[in-house]
């Protein structure tokens, strides 16, 4: 029996945070209706660095979606580090896809060539989002955020499809591709005028979109 | 000034003259910032040319180049 154990780490500490932590909300909630995976889910304060070395321990999953702040040698939960080079060993024979600022500078090659992870996908860059500016403090009312929603569920869904890190990759970008066009039509609803900054912002996160070690993994 | 040092001065100054006709209000939320940034603050770390501003102008300008070559 394949595992097919997926890792959350959904930390809610501030603005980004919460951002994130709102990307992934209704994915864990879906995933967990359809019950074919097991979901591990560390929001809040429970993403923190015991809880994320004990549930990699425990369950033992194969693929980790990691959401919150990074560098270009760490990520970190709440409020602590919670991977970085003296516990990048539990990402060994695992995928992972990590939301955050630039830790896939540093952080991919050394998840595939110290933690033996089969592959990391991340930004080489600072994850960039365009915010609502009457809503920036609510991310669930905000309609900005929603767009750069998509592109992250396509490489989660393709990847939890079965399709290759690669393939994830590619669908992700043409996903993100086709936003860029969608905001370049005038016909867009635009009440703030923020169509051109989501299409740099897009554009920005294509950019930066990498992948490290086996890309023909499947999860 | 050597024509390298010119060109990317050009480069530069296209890049801010496109952020300048966006609402200099609207904010984009960079991970790793405490707070947003607006397109007045995207510009001004281009004028000073941070880290931050240098890639700022690199990504813009390579998606003016697809965006003319229709490759979006």
């Amino acid at each position: 029996m394949p595992n097919k154990t997926i890792l959350f780490t959904r930390p809610n500490s501030d603005l980004a945070t919460a951002c994130l932590n709102y990307f992934s909300k209704n994915l864990v909630d879906e995933l967990r209706k359809i019950g074919i995976f097991t979901i591990i889910n560390i929001e809040g304060r429970n993403a923190n660095k015991e809880e994320f070395e004990k549930a990699i321990r425990k369950a033992n999953p194969r693929l980790l979606i990691i959401n919150g702040h990074g560098d270009e040698t760490a990520i970190y939960g709440q409020k602590e580090q919670i991977l970085g080079k003296n516990n990048i060993k539990l990402l060994n024979h695992r995928i992972i896809y990590a939301v955050a600022c630039e830790s896939s500078e540093k952080l991919g090659d050394l998840a595939i060539d110290e933690g033996g992870a089969e592959a990391y996908i991340g930004y080489e860059a600072k994850f960039m989002i365009v915010v609502d500016p009457s809503r920036s403090s609510t991310p669930d009312k905000d309609r900005n955020i929603k767009v750069f929603i998509k592109p992250y569920m396509a490489l989660v869904l393709s990847l939890i499809s079965g399709l290759s890190v690669s393939k994830a990759i590619e669908n992700t970008k043409s996903e993100t591709i086709s936003l860029i066009r969608k905001y370049g039509v005038q016909s867009i609803r635009d009440k703030y005028g923020d169509a051109p900054l989501i299409r740099f912002a897009l554009f920005w996160d294509l950019m930066f979109l990498k992948g490290y070690g086996n890309l023909n993994a499947v999860f | 000034m050597t024509s390298k040092e010119a060109i990317s001065k050009e480069i530069k100054e296209i890049v801010i003259a496109r952020l300048k006709t966006l609402d200099r209000d609207s904010k984009i939320l960079l991970l790793g910032f405490d707070d947003p940034l607006t397109v007045r603050d995207l510009v001004n770390e281009i004028e000073k040319g941070t880290p931050l501003g240098r890639k700022i102008v690199e990504v813009q300008f390579k998606f003016i180049q697809m965006l003319a070559g229709g490759e979006i």
